[in-house]
């Protein structure tokens, strides 16, 4: 049996602002897109495909 | 009664369009997203976070678990929290670290929430964060950040 558990968010990570790589676990493509762009910002965003977004407090 | 931007003086600002994003309620909804640096201990440089909600519904900054490893060594040496949100009984273990943050040209420390999940936004909320500027989300379409 397989189970298929539903990816519900991602990491992106972009060079100069353009979308190069999206996945759950960045920690070694994030430093090798680093080292491949020394000159380059090199940005990370996380997104989630739910639909709703609400407050938190601590 | 003064309009306070008015009387904010010489200031700085920065602008960031809201973005398109998908809804359950209405076909789009928009979102305001920034972008910021945050100093890393780990890379000793500033590593740029994009798409950030800005949040004036969290009390503080949230950052999920890479984001955090990527910007100090132990995210459990901080201060250990629980962040509850409108789900009843739900709760997030997080731990609170002080951390280096640029908006464009100002920088300053703020307590962010690290979160023991991946499955957590990065927020930028109102302590040492949205507070320390004149907020405008301007008729859902962008953000203004102002500062002196």
């Amino acid at each position: 049996m397989v189970i298929k558990v539903e990816q519900r968010f991602e990491y992106v990570i972009k060079v100069e602002g353009k979308e190069v790589w999206r996945g759950l676990n960045p920690t070694k493509v994030f430093f090798e897109i680093k080292r491949q762009n020394p000159r380059k910002e090199i940005s990370i965003a996380w997104r989630t495909k739910e639909k709703v977004l609400v407050c938190v407090w601590i | 009664m003064a309009n306070k931007r008015k009387s904010f003086g010489m200031c700085m600002d920065i602008e960031f369009p809201y973005t398109d994003e998908e809804s359950d309620i209405s076909e789009k909804v928009k979102r305001p997203r920034i972008k910021i640096k945050v100093f890393s201990d780990i890379t000793k440089n500033w590593e740029v976070l994009d798409e950030v909600l800005a949040d004036t519904g969290a009390d503080f900054c949230v950052f999920p678990r890479f984001i955090g490893s990527l910007l100090t060594e132990d995210i459990t040496k901080g201060k250990y929290v629980e962040i509850k949100g409108v789900v009843p009984g739900v709760k997030l273990i997080a731990y609170i670290h002080n951390l280096k943050i640029r908006v464009a040209d100002k920088e300053f420390v703020a307590p962010v929430a690290i979160a023991d999940s991946d499955d957590v936004p990065m927020i930028f909320g109102r302590v040492e964060g949205l507070d320390l500027f004149d907020a405008d989300f301007f008729e859902g379409e962008k953000l203004t950040l102002s500062w002196k």
